[in-house]
């Protein structure tokens, strides 16, 4: 086995936060599994691993409980070997109709969340000579779709950071890698995903176009795995002796298939693709529902 | 969860069959693990999983063992809804020193034994238009090497089976799948490594650079993860509902591998790998040829 290693995971109160606590936990690694409510969803990450497994509230939008989180983990460990962002959620809704308010919520948590973690991580894995940070990434920072392209954007820009992270940090020894799960049936994906108030209010100019993609969507997930291959994964990318870890790392048959494909694909066989293809599923029937409307202009 | 399937498992005394059994009864599936020596490795694979995972005897060079298993898989369970062929050897050594023995016996286990056990299982597929077919390949079958070239051949087969099957099993909606370990941690990569007579004797014309390459994957070995990554992968294989691509690498290093090979031309590939110097796979090969030459 590997050496125990001190890794701090946040977003761990359900799917594959909770899935790579507990994986990590159960490899005898000592994990600060950090939540928003831990009274509430702690005892269920931590049962069984109480000896292991610390439980601390950690809100990425909020910088005092981060500072919280790194001071526990300095006072208990002395050290930090790895960080692992992976709070994040999902938002859906046409770009132009989704509010300030929404977009800058969601780029609180995905983008400018994990950069603040990553500024608090980075003094103490310096200090213990350099670490590993996994920055939890999407199918959806490569798939860029229509109805969710504002969490596009803070996937894509998390890519974007994370790159530049990886150079600058690697004279500290720190190792930046991303890891993107595809389709997982999680809460996230699955059952409470946020979407614009537009859609909420039945306001939105695509308001039976995104109800037919959310029922996709929902239709989807519920037949896809849990998060179980994705936290094995950046387990295993925690214990791995092997230097350097990948930019990227796409989990699971999904993702590895869509970003082969993309890559493959010069933009234009992308976008006729989409809007030709007849194949079912999230998220083809946008396409098909829009294909007539475009027609009349593009021919 | 996904509903409950039954899963046919070939290999699993150890490494990643035993790894994927374990996985898959966790999950909440019915498990056929099979293994040439049941009364030996059986009792360590199914403590805690009584009554989920089931061991047959089934030997995949062994016909009538074949027949034997899965005849009493399907009396017992009625159905078989994945086979997942696992079971397969390793051979180290130089090709023209490998005996027409040692040759058929690596092809017989890791191709002609797979093909074997798809023709024991496919007709009750069939019949219910329905079934996963998972071939376990390796990154080997993706990528030639030195002193592994038997191995990457039985690899190599098993993709192109894996891909012709593919395409003559659609029509009853049997879905065919290879996957691509990379260097995991297992048994196989620590216990008795298979090499071929004339390295066993020390008397190949290789000899330094066989064993070189053998200790840089140990090494490798080392220094990466346990099966957990490929049990849970084909756990996940084995309940996704949507139609499965024809391969799927496993593991950080097998889908970075299988993504720059197939970025590179012949030249770029032949380029990289024979500049590798390490003390890894393959370098430690090269490394030792440079130093020490061969034969």
């Amino acid at each position: 086995m590997a050496d125990p290693k001190v890794i701090l995971i946040t977003g761990t109160s359900t799917g594959i936060g909770a899935d790579t606590a507990r994986e990590l936990a159960a490899r005898g690694h000592h994990v600060i599994a950090t939540m928003r409510n831990p009274d509430r969803d702690g005892p269920r990450v931590q049962a069984g691993f109480e000896a292991s497994m610390d439980v601390a509230r950690c809100d990425v939008t909020d910088q005092s409980s981060i500072d919280a989180a790194f001071a526990l983990t300095q006072e208990k460990y002395g050290r930090l070997d790895a960080l692992v962002n992976n709070a994040g959620y999902t938002t859906y809704g046409a770009v132009l109709e989704q509010t300030e308010e929404e977009i800058h919520r969601v780029f609180d948590t995905n983008l400018y969340g994990v950069v603040r973690m990553m500024r608090a991580a980075v003094p103490i894995m310096r200090e213990s000579g350099g670490g590993k940070i996994l920055n939890v990434t999407s199918i959806a920072a490569r798939l860029i779709g229509p109805l969710f392209g504002v969490y596009c954007a803070t996937k894509t820009g998390l890519e974007a950071v994370s790159e530049a992270t990886r150079y600058e940090l690697a004279r500290h020894g720190i190792q930046v890698c991303l890891v993107a799960p595809g389709i997982v049936k999680t809460d996230n994906q699955w059952r409470s995903f946020d979407t614009s108030n537009a859609f909420n209010d039945g306001v939105s100019e695509y308001q039976e176009t995104m109800q037919g993609m959310l029922d996709e969507v929902r239709k989807v997930a519920s037949g896809r795995p849990g998060g179980r291959l994705n936290a094995v994964q950046m387990a295993d990318l925690i214990e791995i002796d092997e230097q350097p870890l990948p930019l990227r790392v796409p989990v699971g048959e999904d993702t590895i298939r869509a970003f082969a494909n993309r890559a493959a694909m010069s933009d234009d066989e992308w976008e006729t693709m989409l809007w030709t293809t007849d194949q079912e599923g999230y998220p083809f029937g946008f396409f098909k529902n829009e294909r007539a409307a475009r027609a009349q202009h593009f021919g | 969860m996904a509903d409950p399937q039954v899963v046919l498992i070939t290999g699993a005394s150890q490494g990643f069959g035993a790894a994927t059994a374990r996985e898959l009864a966790e999950r909440g599936h019915t498990v056929i693990a099979t293994m040439r020596n049941p009364d030996r490795d059986a009792p360590a694979l199914v403590e805690g999983y009584a009554g989920r995972i089931s061991p047959q005897r089934l030997d995949v060079t062994d016909a009538g063992t074949i027949s034997a298993a899965v005849s009493a898989a399907l009396d017992q369970h009625g159905r078989i809804d994945a086979l997942i062929n696992n079971a397969g050897v390793s051979l180290f050594g130089a090709v023209e020193e490998i005996t027409d023995a040692e040759l058929h016996h690596i092809l017989d286990v890791n191709v002609v034994g797979a093909m074997r056990v798809i023709g024991a299982v496919a007709p009750s597929m069939r019949a219910r238009c329905s079934g996963k077919i998972i071939n376990v390949s390796s990154v080997a079958g993706l990528i030639g090497g030195p002193a592994v070239g038997a191995y990457c051949a039985s690899k190599f087969a098993l993709e192109a089976i894996t891909e012709a099957l593919r395409y003559e099993m659609q029509p009853w909606s049997i879905q065919v799948v290879a996957v691509e370990p990379g260097v995991v941690n297992t048994e196989m990569l620590h216990g008795n490594l298979s090499a071929i007579a004339s390295v066993r004797e020390g008397r190949s014309r290789y000899q330094g650079p066989v064993e070189a390459l053998i200790k840089g994957l140990r090494a490798a070995a080392n220094r990466r993860q346990g099966p957990r990554s490929v049990a849970s992968q084909l756990a996940d294989l084995v309940e996704i509902a949507e139609p499965l691509p024809l391969r799927v690498p496993i593991g950080d290093d097998a889908i970075r591998i299988s993504q720059q090979r197939g970025l590179m031309t012949d030249d770029e590939w032949e380029g990289f790998l024979t500049s590798l110097r390490d003390e890894g796979f393959p370098g430690s090969y090269f490394q030792a040829v440079e130093e020490q030459g061969v034969g």
